[in-house]
């Protein structure tokens, strides 16, 4: 009796995060990059070069601003489709022919995602972080806010992904609800048992004021995902593989 | 080792009407058999198989294998399984794919090279070894698809029309291979269109028809032996001899007729006539296999589609 060797086999599913994901990561950072740097006023890029404080903190908030517009559509990307896209394609039956757990085959898939999402966009925005001047530090705090991000806005995509085919649509649907409620009802007792998803674009906006990261706030998010990830796991068990 | 225990199975969907797919079947198959699976299209084959996998839970009665859940079979021993249609991913190299593939069986590091290899070599994949998938002609998908189920040591295997896209000279290979997988313990499944395929491998033939197992044809021991209804006789020298021997003979071509017969003597008597008419016989052989005859039976008879 064999099991599948799942651990060997991550290697193979970051070669699909390469090959399937990252490409459609790096073209929206770099469009998105590439617009932000050439929306730099003259003055400000002078003062950057000259160093001067308040434009160093200007180009900060611009780097902030950049990260709030990108977030959202590269975390789609790195985490939609994980399970729904087997489920659809038929390609489950091959794989799962094979004496492996598919809650674990999906659960590493998220998981090696994760990770290289959030190396992705560190190697991505590093050269960015340099011409910004950006702050020691600032890599860091958007790598955890990129981090929070997956695990809260990927892992809801996830258990959508365990349940339907457009998990991404799903996904946006919530958070953008999720945002607006927030913005209306923010201080209202209930909108605490809502997904915190607003809190990424909070976090990124005190990166951009050179505030520390909040971990209480990054680990509600962080919180939340896990506890998405764990019912989509749950559901991948529960739901029939084929329809 | 496989049992089917009054299993059935119901389609809900959201919208549109219930369809049962899957009604009352119940039968086993032995460690050391080969079974198929025959019927046509819509007759609730792949619903059979996807609950076999584990993909989809019975709506009445039980499936098991080797006394357990299928799912909990499958992620404990895993399946040499091909698929009806074969999905893998087309950005994948067809090596990669085994590969993966093998890793998924439980192969470790070396074990993995080896087994690819053999496999490749064994369906004629080396030379597509460097192409994605997408690049792969129907045929060479489904040899590496077969490949990849031959990967690990799977006590239970499942063709699901494992010849579907392949020439003649690979369908042959096929049919080469069956017989060496075989082994005491292991139970091996074909679900197949081609009956001519099934009638040389398999033990015994479940019919489906509309979702209710109609008969299972024994292929092997006594239970083979079934005369055929219908027999093509080749003669010599023109096949209008045979008309007088054989009322209602069928005209197929210029030397050859279709008869029919009501038993193995009255053919002897028949053709024990038709020699001492001094007609020279070149063959004599059932029109249909005896799967056929249940077939056609079954099926066609019963006004499937």
């Amino acid at each position: 009796m064999r099991r599948a060797r799942l651990l060997a086999y991550a290697r193979w599913q970051a070669s699909d995060f390469a090959f399937e994901r990252l490409p459609a990561i790096a073209v929206i950072t770099a469009a998105f990059s590439a617009g932000a740097w050439l929306a730099i006023p003259g003055n400000l890029r002078s003062g950057l070069a000259a160093g001067d404080p308040d434009a160093v903190q200007n180009a900060l908030r611009l780097f902030a601003n950049l990260l709030a517009t990108v977030w959202f559509p590269v975390v789609i990307v790195a985490s939609n489709q994980i399970v729904s896209g087997d489920r659809a394609s038929g390609r489950f039956r091959l794989l799962f022919a094979k004496p492996v757990s598919t809650r674990r085959y999906y659960l590493q898939a998220f998981a090696v995602n994760g990770l290289l999402f959030v190396a992705t966009m560190t190697v991505l925005l590093a050269p960015l972080a340099l011409l910004f001047r950006a702050p020691p530090g600032a890599l860091q705090a958007s790598a955890a806010i990129f981090a929070a991000a997956y695990l809260a806005v990927g892992g809801g995509c996830f258990l959508f992904s365990a349940l339907i085919r457009l998990d991404w649509f799903a996904i946006t649907l919530v958070a953008f609800v999720e945002v607006l409620l927030d913005h209306h009802f923010g201080g209202q007792r209930w909108t605490r048992w809502l997904p915190p998803f607003h809190l990424v674009k909070g976090r990124i906006d005190a990166l951009g004021d050179g505030l520390p990261a909040d971990w209480h706030e990054l680990g509600a998010l962080a919180l939340t995902g896990l506890a998405s990830v764990a019912i989509g796991v749950w559901l991948i068990r529960r739901r029939p593989l084929a329809t | 080792m496989i049992t089917f225990q009054g299993v059935g199975k119901t389609y809900s969907p959201l919208l549109g009407k219930r369809v049962r797919a899957v009604d009352g079947m119940t039968f086993s198959v032995a460690a050391g058999e080969v079974f198929g699976i025959a019927g046509p299209n819509g007759a609730g084959k792949s619903t059979m198989i996807s609950m076999l996998l584990g993909f989809l839970p019975p709506t009445d009665g039980t499936i098991t294998i080797d006394g357990t859940e299928p799912r909990v079979f499958v992620e404990r021993e895993g399946i040499g399984y091909v698929s009806e249609l074969v999905a893998i991913n087309p950005r994948w190299r067809a090596r990669d794919a085994l590969a993966r593939f093998a890793l998924l069986a439980g192969l470790s590091g070396g074990e993995v090279e080896r087994a690819v290899a053999e496999v490749a070599t064994l369906l004629a994949l080396e030379e597509h070894a460097g192409k994605r998938v997408k690049e792969l002609s129907k045929g060479t998908a489904q040899r590496l698809a077969l490949g990849q189920s031959l990967l690990g040591d799977a006590r239970l295997v499942v063709f699901d029309e494992p010849t579907h896209g392949l020439d003649p000279l690979w369908m042959q290979r096929f049919r080469e291979l069956v017989p060496t997988l075989r082994r005491a313990d292991r139970a091996i499944v074909i679900a197949s269109h081609n009956l001519d395929e099934l009638g040389r491998l398999a033990d015994r033939v479940a019919i489906v028809d509309r979702g209710h197992l109609q008969r299972i044809v024994e292929m092997r021991g006594a239970g083979a032996a079934a005369v055929a209804s219908r027999y093509r006789i080749v003669v010599r020298g023109g096949a209008s001899a045979v008309d007088g021997c054989f009322p209602g003979a069928v005209p197929i071509g210029n030397d050859e007729r279709e008869v029919a017969v009501e038993s193995l003597e009255s053919l002897n008597a028949a053709l024990a006539a038709l020699i001492a008419r001094g007609t020279t016989i070149v063959s004599v052989a059932p029109a249909h296999s005896s799967l056929e005859e249940h077939f056609r039976q079954v099926v066609a008879d019963g006004g499937a589609s």
